[in-house]
């Protein structure tokens, strides 16, 4: 049926003519055919499964990059703080003071700066994509909300962003603390409230609640221990604003007792509470203390704090 | 230096027939615009990422095209044939590798130019800002450091086939440009021959880090000072010179064997 005249023939003569082309076509045909079959299974097993089964599954990110993609997560985070810094990294100190190390200096941007007002924005992709890569990467998507809510004014937005978070991450402590203090910031003292008793509660060995609410992750480091002593006493000193703006002076006082506890050096807040003993209330409204504490005017940079 | 650069400009006319020019350009529209569409935390407009994307996938689509088209030339004129012609003509071994490497270096600058381009272009349809006299500067040392690159790509092809040649081209361009840096921190908890075995390879490896100027024009900073910019192109001309010599002490004397055609 191949020995047809014209285009057929010739066909022929340039398939079936030698075994080794034979041969070549037969391989090609199978490894086509191959292909196929795996893509019609894998097209039927993504079409077939149940909306529930997709959501029990691990995530894309989990599938594709496995235990890497914390290492990623951290160096999209890194990297961030390098554009919120203009680019300048923090780059080790030369060791070897050679013309190359000279004009290395030359190219790369030198100096303490940072991106502001609305330019601040432009670190958000990165953290953006640190959550895509981590959705437990938590501090991605505190610090993603604290700008929204201050730079661009945005509170819906840092919202949306925190209850991502928190659909993500529901016993991570950090996420009730932030929910808290966005909103204080919007003027919802009963919802911010609600939110840091929540916090609170999740807060490693605090009310034998752990068996109820699991910590997150147990603090390993040295460091890690430092800022949830450091987050407790945000939080309380939060809710003892919020007491006090409820009318609730002994509750705000066993709040700052619990902080002095932990910080002994916290003077102004000794004498907030000598204040509060004496007089039922402090100079300073709570309302102008908590504005004061959630809309500093100038951000400090941890390379500020060492100037 | 006629048939230097009517070599150059085979290498341009074949490349510009070739497709792998026009896949790389739609590769990078197509990873621009996704990037566009992105929805970051229900922001828009936001530029900075996007350049800083696509600088790095023009960095390394570039790099992808210099290694291709430099590597491949003195291998496809032996395997095909027309090197012996084409020394017959007489076109001298030094021109050869000349024209080679400047028609090499030319279609990947000329391509870069589009990448840069397209990449402004982008930008500046979403609001962005590409300072003209930083993008100048910025191209010229991509341009130098695509120079070095083909040059290295045109000594390994002097004794290597196409593909080793890629190869060992991309390791070694790769790993100068990602340790090289980090040498001197590395070598100060070393001691003895593997600290001088470290710094030797520091000093004869180029210096890729010296061309990327790409941190200053993501982020708007102000153009580099003329003395060390010159310096650096001269640096980069210097290593190309090195490689071209070394490239051509490679292939002076290698006979070509007419059998294997």
């Amino acid at each position: 049926m191949w020995r047809g005249e014209g285009g057929a023939k010739t066909l022929y003569a340039r398939c079936f003519t030698s075994d080794a082309s034979r041969n070549s076509v037969r391989r090609t045909l199978l490894i086509v055919f191959v292909l196929w079959g795996f893509a019609f299974a894998l097209a039927c097993r993504l079409l077939s499964m149940p909306d529930q089964q997709k959501r029990n599954d691990e995530s894309f990110a989990d599938k594709m990059l496995g235990g890497i993609r914390y290492e990623i997560s951290g160096e999209l985070y890194e990297h961030a703080d390098s554009v919120f810094h203009k680019g300048v990294g923090h780059a080790p100190k030369e060791s070897v003071p050679d013309w190359f190390a000279k004009m290395r200096r030359q190219v790369a941007p030198r100096g303490h700066a940072h991106l502001h007002h609305e330019g601040t924005l432009e670190i958000m992709p990165w953290l953006y994509f640190s959550t895509r890569a981590d959705p437990g990467n938590v501090t991605a998507y505190a610090v993603a909300a604290y700008w929204l809510a201050r730079e661009a004014g945005r509170l819906d937005l840092a919202e949306g962003v925190l209850n991502e978070a928190l659909r993500n991450n529901p016993s991570d402590y950090r996420v009730y603390m932030e929910k808290g203090n966005l909103a204080m910031k919007e003027g919802k003292y009963k919802k911010a409230a609600r939110f840091l008793d929540a916090a609170y509660l999740r807060l490693s060995g605090t009310n034998n609640m752990d068996e109820v609410y699991p910590p997150a992750a147990a603090p390993e480091t040295t460091r890690d221990k430092d800022q949830v002593r450091i987050d407790r006493a945000e939080i309380l000193v939060y809710r003892g604003l919020l007491y006090e703006m409820q009318g609730s002076p002994d509750n705000a006082l066993r709040c700052y007792r619990e902080i002095v506890k932990i910080f002994p050096g916290r003077v102004n807040l000794k004498e907030r509470m000598i204040e509060l003993e004496k007089n039922g209330r402090s100079p300073t409204p709570p309302e102008k203390l908590a504005e004061t504490l959630l809309f500093p005017r100038r951000y400090v940079c941890a390379e500020d704090e060492d100037e | 230096m006629i048939r230097i650069l009517v070599i150059a400009r085979t290498v341009w006319i074949e490349t510009i027939r070739r497709k792998d020019l026009y896949v790389l350009i739609t590769l990078l529209l197509a990873f621009l615009l996704a990037l566009m569409t992105l929805n970051v935390f229900g922001l828009r407009n936001l530029v900075s990422y996007i350049k800083e994307a696509g600088l790095l996938l023009a960095w390394v689509f570039a790099w992808i095209l210099t290694i291709g088209v430099s590597v491949r030339q003195l291998p496809q004129e032996e395997k095909t044939g027309t090197i012996f012609s084409l020394l017959a003509k007489p076109v001298k071994r030094s021109e050869l590798i000349i024209g080679k490497w400047l028609g090499a270096w030319g279609i990947a600058g000329a391509s870069t130019i589009i990448f840069y381009i397209l990449l402004a272009g982008i930008v500046r349809a979403r609001g962005g800002n590409f300072n003209l006299a930083l993008t100048v500067e910025a191209w010229i040392l991509h341009f130098c450091f695509m120079g070095i690159l083909s040059a290295m790509g045109i000594l390994f092809s002097t004794r290597m086939n196409s593909d080793a040649a890629a190869t060992l081209t991309g390791v070694l361009s790769a790993v100068a440009f990602m340790l090289l840096p980090q040498v001197p921190q590395l070598a100060e908890d070393l001691s003895g021959w593997r600290k001088e075995s470290l710094f030797i390879i520091y000093y004869a490896l180029p210096h890729f880090e010296l061309f990327d100027l790409r941190q200053r024009l993501v982020h708007d900073w102000e153009t580099m000072s003329w003395e060390p910019f010159i310096m650096i192109v001269f640096y980069g001309l210097l290593m190309s010179a090195v490689f071209l010599m070394l490239g051509w002490l490679a292939y002076r004397k290698k006979r070509f064997n007419r059998d294997v055609f």
